[in-house]
C-alpha cells in the first residue's frame, strides 16, 4: 500500500482508522502540528500497532524560508532555523551543520527512513538549486558518517516554474542520480492556488521524468508529498509512495501553508469521485443525482453508499468521513496502477480519462453544469502522459 | 623533427639508461616503445607536450602558451593516483618518476609503465567476430577500471575520457582486460599539439557530454560508461553505432548527439537480449539513462548469458 497520509493540524482518529482498513500505508509527520513529544510519540504507538507501515517525518526545514511565519510548533525543534537567508547558506560547514541537526534528531524517532532537509527549488540552474543539492550532499554524507542503517530519503521542493526548463532539469537529474541515498522525498510547490489536479502539461511531464528516472531507471525509492490526485500520473511513471492529506494545504502544497491566514471562508464540501477523477462539490452531485447518473460518479467506498440511495444535499458528510473516502478512493486506483509496469500504468490512466470524459459528456448532456474549471486537467493530463513517452522514449 | 621520427634508436640515443629500446606502438601524441629496467620489461610511453624548439620544460615556457611546470606536476599526480588504483584492470605504473627529455624540437615526458604482453583490442576486433563470452569480458573488465579510477582515491575522482578500443589491451598470459592511457593532461598541452586534428581515432570515441558544449554539466564515470557503450557495440556486431565511411567530423558529432543507433541483434542475431539491453542503455544520450553505479552495471552483466540466444 503505497498512498500515505501528509500529516497536519487536527489529525483525531482518521490515521489510526485509515490504517486500520488498510486505504493508507503509512504517514509523513508534519513538526509544524505536534510538538516534539507528541510527534514521537505518534509515531512510536504507529510503531507498535502497524509495524509495516511507512513512517516519515518531513522536517519542514523549508518552512523557514518564510517571514512572517506561521509555523505552529516547529520553533519547539532544536533543529529548526527561523528567517532563512542568503547568509544562512554560505560554508560548507553551515550546511554539515543543518544536515546533523536535521537528521540528529529523526535519528532518535521511530521512523522508518530519514528525511534530508531542503529549501525551495525555484530553478534548476540558479542558486536555490545549487543550495538544495548543497544540503542534499550534506545530509548523504552525515548520514553515511553514523551507525544508522535505515534508508536516507533526499528531499527536494520544486517550484513548478522549474520544471518549465528541460535543460536545466536535465543536468539536475544528472546530479542527483549519482548522490548516494536509498531514495527521494519530492514535492511539488504550486503556483496557482486552483484546483490541485490541474497542472501545465509540460510541467507534470517533467515532474513524472524525474520520478521515472529517480525510480525506473535508476533504482532509487521515490516519495511524492502533497499529490492528491496527481500521484496517480507520478504512481503511473514509477513513484514508491505518494502522500496526501485532509485538507487543501495537505493535498498540494504551497508556501502559503506558513503564512498567517487571512481568515477566508471554509471551503465548501467535496466529493472525490475516481470515475472522473475530482474532487466535485456536493452541489454537483446534487444535479448529477437529479439528471439520474449518480451510479456513474459513485467510488464505491466504505464511505459512499448513501450518495447512492439519497439526496447528495442529505447525506451527512463530515470532514473525517470526507477524508477517510477521499485516501479509500484514491487508494483503490493507486492500488490498480501501482503493480503494472510503466508503460501499462501510462495505458491504464489514459482509459481512465476516457472514460471520466465520456460520464462528464454525458452528465452535461443530461443538464449537469460543472463550476469551471471543472475537467480542464483531464485534458491536460492526457497531453502531460504524451509529453513524459517522448521524453522517456516510451513511445 | 617529427612525432613519427622518433623512433628506438633516437631515444636510446637521448634516454641512454634505458636502452635498448623497441617501438611497441603510436597514439596521437604518443610513441610507445619496450625497454629493460633493473631486469624487468616495462612499456616506456614518451608523451610529446610541444614542437616549439624553444620550450625548455623549465617551466619558463609561458611565452609560448604552455605551462610546463603544470603539465609535469599534473601528469606527475596523475601518475601517482594511478599507483593507489590497484586493478588488474588498470596498467600498472613503473618505478620511475615522469621525466622530461628534449628531443631535438620536441619536448617530451616520459615514463614507465606495465608492458602488456598480448593485443589491443583494436587489432583483436579486426580479425574474428568476437565471441560473446569474450565480449562480456571486455564489458565486465573495462566497467572494473572505470570503477577503480571513479572510486580509488575520493578526493581526486578521475575519468578516463579517453577510452577506445586501441586503449584497451589484452592480457595474453591472463585473458584480463586492461585500460591504458588514463587522463592524461591532453587539455593542458601546447595548442598546435592537441589540436583535435592531429588525434585521429580519437573523434570517434568521443560522448554527448563532452560534445554538448551548452549545458556546463560536470562530466562523471557514466561519461566512460558510453565509450564502453561504444566499444562493446563495435565488438558485438563489427559497426560503428554511430559512424559511417565517408561522414564529416560534423556529421558525425551531430549522430553521437543525435542518432539512436540500430538494435545490436539487428546486426548480430546470436546476441543475447540482455546484452542488448546494457549496450544500448550505456549508449544513451543522458548520464542519468545509464548506469548508477559501477556495481549495477556488473550486476548487469552478471545476468547476461554469454552462451548467445538461439
Ligand atoms: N603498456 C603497454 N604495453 C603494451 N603495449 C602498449 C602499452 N601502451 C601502449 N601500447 C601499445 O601502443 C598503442 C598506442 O598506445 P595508446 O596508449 O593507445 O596511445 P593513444 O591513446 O594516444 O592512441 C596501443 O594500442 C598498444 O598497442
Amino acid at each position: 500500500m503505497t498512498l500515505l497520509a501528509q500529516h497536519g493540524w487536527g489529525k483525531t482518529l482518521k490515521i489510526t482508522k485509515a490504517l486500520g482498513s488498510g486505504s493508507i500505508g503509512g504517514l509523513i509527520l508534519s513538526p509544524r502540528d505536534e510538538t516534539p513529544e507528541n510527534a514521537a510519540a505518534v509515531l512510536e504507538s504507529i510503531a507498535g500497532d502497524h509495524p509495516d507501515a511507512t513512517r516519515l517525518f518531513d522536517p519542514l526545514f523549508h518552512a523557514g524560508q518564510v517571514v512572517p511565519a506561521n509555523v505552529g510548533k516547529l520553533p519547539d525543534y532544536s533543529y529548526y532555523r527561523p528567517n532563512l537567508a542568503r547568509r544562512d547558506f554560505i560554508g560548507a560547514s553551515k550546511f554539515a551543520g543543518y544536515a546533523a541537526d536535521v537528521l540528529g534528531f529523526q535519528y532518535t524517532l521511530n521512523v522508518t527512513s530519514l528525511v534530508a532537509p531542503t529549501i525551495e527549488l525555484v530553478n534548476f540552474g540558479d542558486s536555490s538549486a545549487q543550495i538544495a543539492l548543497q544540503l542534499a550532499d550534506a545530509s548523504s554524507t552525515h548520514h553515511a558518517s553514523t551507525d544508522d542503517k535505515r534508508s536516507l530519503l533526499l528531499s527536494f521542493l520544486i517550484n513548478e516554474n522549474a520544471l518549465q526548463s528541460l535543460d536545466e532539469l536535465d543536468a539536475f537529474l544528472d546530479a542527483i542520480t549519482v548522490m548516494n541515498a536509498d531514495g527521494y522525498y519530492l514535492m511539488m510547490s504550486r503556483a496557482s492556488s486552483t484546483h490541485n489536479a490541474l497542472i501545465e502539461p509540460s510541467r507534470l511531464a517533467a515532474l513524472m521524468y524525474m520520478v521515472y528516472i529517480l525510480r525506473v531507471v535508476n533504482g532509487f525509492d521515490v516519495y511524492c508529498g502533497y499529490s492528491d490526485l496527481i500521484g496517480l500520473p507520478l504512481h503511473a511513471a514509477g513513484a514508491t509512495a505518494s502522500a496526501c492529506g485532509w485538507y487543501g494545504t495537505l493535498r498540494r502544497f504551497t508556501f502559503n501553508r506558513f503564512r498567517k491566514s487571512k481568515g477566508g471562508r471554509r471551503p465548501r464540501p467535496r466529493y472525490l469521485s475516481t470515475p472522473v477523477l475530482e474532487s466535485i462539490l456536493i452541489s454537483e452531485m446534487d444535479q448529477i443525482s437529479q439528471a439520474g447518473l449518480i451510479d456513474e460518479f459513485i467510488s464505491g467506498t466504505s464511505y459512499d453508499n448513501d450518495f447512492r440511495t439519497k439526496l447528495p444535499f442529505t447525506v451527512a458528510w463530515p470532514d473525517e468521513d470526507a477524508a477517510l473516502h477521499h485516501w479509500e478512493a484514491l487508494a483503490a486506483k493507486v492500488n490498480e496502477i501501482e503493480s503494472l509496469t510503466v508503460d501499462d500504468a501510462l495505458k491504464k490512466l489514459v482509459d481512465w480519462i476516457d472514460t471520466a470524459e465520456a460520464i462528464r459528456s454525458e452528465a452535461e448532456i443530461g443538464g449537469v453544469q460543472f463550476e469551471p474549471p471543472s475537467g480542464d486537467h483531464l485534458d491536460m493530463w492526457r497531453l502531460a502522459i504524451q509529453q513524459f513517452r517522448e521524453m522517456a522514449e516510451l513511445t | 623533427m617529427n612525432i613519427h621520427e622518433v623512433n628506438a634508436e633516437t631515444v636510446d640515443r637521448h634516454i641512454p639508461d634505458l636502452a635498448p629500446t623497441a617501438f611497441i606502438g603510436a597514439g596521437g601524441q604518443k610513441r610507445v616503445f619496450k625497454c629493460e629496467y633493473h631486469g624487468e620489461t616495462w612499456a616506456l610511453p614518451l608523451i610529446v607536450v610541444s614542437d616549439n624548439p624553444d620550450v625548455t620544460l623549465d617551466g619558463a615556457d609561458s611565452e609560448f602558451g604552455l605551462n610546463s611546470d603544470q603539465v609535469i606536476a599534473r601528469l606527475r599526480r596523475e601518475v601517482e593516483i594511478m599507483r593507489k588504483c590497484d586493478s588488474p584492470h588498470l596498467v600498472k605504473m613503473g618505478p620511475m618518476d615522469v621525466t622530461p627529455v628534449k628531443i631535438e624540437n620536441l619536448s617530451i615526458l616520459y615514463f614507465l609503465e606495465e608492458y602488456i604482453d598480448g593485443d589491443d583490442l583494436k587489432h583483436i576486433m579486426t580479425q574474428d567476430r568476437m565471441p560473446i563470452d569474450q565480449i562480456k569480458d571486455v564489458g565486465v573488465h573495462v566497467t572494473r577500471a572505470i570503477d577503480a579510477l571513479w572510486n580509488c582515491d575520493p578526493s581526486q575522482q578521475i575519468i578516463h575520457r579517453d577510452l577506445k578500443p586501441a586503449n584497451v589491451m589484452r592480457r595474453a598470459s591472463t585473458g584480463e582486460f586492461v585500460v591504458l592511457d588514463v587522463g592524461l593532461a591532453f587539455d593542458l598541452l601546447d595548442e598546435s599539439i592537441s589540436h583535435p586534428g592531429q588525434v585521429p581515432g580519437t573523434t570517434l570515441y568521443f560522448t554527448p557530454d563532452q560534445l554538448d558544449h551548452t549545458r556546463k554539466r560536470q562530466m562523471d564515470f557514466r561519461t566512460d560508461m558510453f565509450a564502453l557503450g561504444v566499444i562493446l557495440y563495435e565488438a558485438t556486431t563489427g559497426k560503428h553505432p554511430f559512424y559511417s565511411t565517408s561522414m564529416s567530423t560534423m556529421d558525425l558529432f551531430k549522430s553521437i548527439l543525435h542518432a539512436k543507433p540500430k538494435p545490436v541483434r539487428d546486426l548480430r542475431p546470436d546476441a543475447p537480449n540482455e546484452l542488448e539491453v546494457i549496450i544500448m542503455r550505456l549508449l544513451a544520450k543522458k548520464p542519468h539513462l545509464r548506469y548508477r553505479t559501477c556495481e549495477s552495471l556488473l550486476d548487469a552483466f552478471d545476468r547476461v548469458d554469454s552462451r548467445g540466444d538461439t
